[in-house]
């Protein structure tokens, strides 16, 4: 693949996370979809289409810093992650051969986007995220806070495809499975890391 | 033993399990929530997508990544096993996108408020703290094995002590509950003021 192609991809989950956003209002669920249409599009097919709509759906509730709690993950680091791992593809066949495939999937998580949200964000809660970026933490479950939440992006311009961070992160997600793809992290590299842990 | 009962001591039971064979708290403990729920009839996935479902929550264990910094991967598994049953997708935002709401108050009453009571936080590193006393960078091998050691010196690998089935015990729970008396968009305006 092509720089040019592998940007196209990047640029596209930026513009379907923007779109999606509005829409769909979760950032769990916006950024994972974004990152897999995306994919989709430029020819890569993490999952089906039909299968990307269930696992949406066991997004939507992680969203917002887990039940909009905010003190949980950031959900767009969620979609991410959870985009990342599967593209990892280690399932039960092949836990079951030798467990320390797992690690397969924490480090392509944690050394990519995990990694970029404590550098960019300094946590990598959902009001880590806003704490830095709004210079506010907001509880999504008090209905002044959450008006004023949707103010403050709005002022911003957060709704949208460039300063969202759910655009941001799913932007980050793919370049880092293109990556991933030409340079896939092996069993063998795993253990000579971490040795025989289990 | 009513359904419930039943559920919830096989989700125990497998995620008691499953941490020994499949080894991992976010995915471990969605396998045990969905397979306790099936083995008393309740079916929300196939085989086929689980494990699909499976790769993907993976990478969430251990507070993202075995960072520890995130959301407790237990919980995660958890979580998202209580939205999948909750079942809003997008036919359902793009009827009423406020309809996600019904997820949220479902993961937060059912699991996020309870792991709040018990370990005073959502993430990996509040929850070893509370169980342990102390908390391991589980990305560096030596602080694994550590965890592993001290979690089997615990007695985490019995049903009743295990973290991952506290998590999947939850969710089997609030599922069945949520089937039992459904609560919709409206409920949800009534109790939170629109």
């Amino acid at each position: 693949m092509t720089r040019e192609e592998k940007d196209r991809i990047i640029k596209r989950a930026g513009e379907l996370a923007g779109q999606y956003v509005p829409i769909y209002w979760g950032c769990g669920q916006s950024t994972f979809s974004a990152i897999v249409d995306a994919l989709r599009e430029g020819g890569i097919e993490l999952c089906t289409k039909q299968d990307e709509d269930e696992m949406f759906k066991g997004l939507v509730g992680l969203s917002g810093g887990y039940g909009n709690m905010g003190i949980g993950n950031c959900g767009a680091l969620v979609g991410s992650s959870f985009a990342i791992s599967l593209f990892s593809g280690i399932g039960r066949e092949e836990q079951l051969r030798d467990p320390d495939h797992r690690r397969i999937a924490y480090d392509n998580v944690a050394g990519t986007i995990g990694e970029k949200f404590l550098k960019e964000f300094g946590g990598l809660t959902c009001r880590d995220v806003t704490w830095k970026r709004f210079g506010k933490q907001y509880d999504s479950w008090d209905p002044e806070a959450k008006k004023e939440f949707a103010r403050d992006e709005e002022e911003r311009g957060c709704i949208g495809e460039e300063k969202c961070t759910q655009p941001m992160a799913a932007r980050w997600a793919t370049e880092y499975i293109l990556e991933l793809l030409e340079n896939p992290l092996t069993l063998e590299k795993v253990k000579e890391k971490y040795g025989e842990v289990h | 033993m009513t359904q419930m009962e039943k559920a919830v001591q096989k989700a125990r039971e497998l995620a008691t399990e499953y941490q020994g064979t499949l080894v991992g708290c976010g995915h471990c403990s969605f396998a045990a929530t969905i397979d306790a729920l099936r083995s008393v009839g309740i079916e929300l996935v196939d085989e086929r997508l689980e494990n699909e479902m499976f790769k993907g929550l993976m990478g969430l264990t251990g507070g993202i990544g075995n960072m520890a910094y995130g959301t407790c991967g237990a919980l995660t598994g958890a979580g998202f096993a209580v939205s999948l049953a909750v079942g809003i997708g997008r036919k359902e935002l793009d009827e009423d996108k406020r309809n996600r709401w019904i997820s949220y108050y479902h993961v937060r009453e059912g699991l996020g408020k309870k792991w709040i009571e018990e370990y005073r936080g959502l993430t990996c590193r509040d929850t070893q703290i509370v169980n342990f006393g102390r908390a391991w960078n589980s990305r560096m091998p030596e602080m694994s094995k550590q965890l592993f050691d001290a979690a089997q010196k615990r007695g985490c690998r019995t049903p009743d002590a295990c973290t991952i089935a506290d998590a999947a015990a939850m969710a089997v729970e609030t599922i069945i509950d949520m089937r039992e008396n459904p609560r919709d968009l409206e409920y949800l305006k009534e109790k939170h003021e629109g």
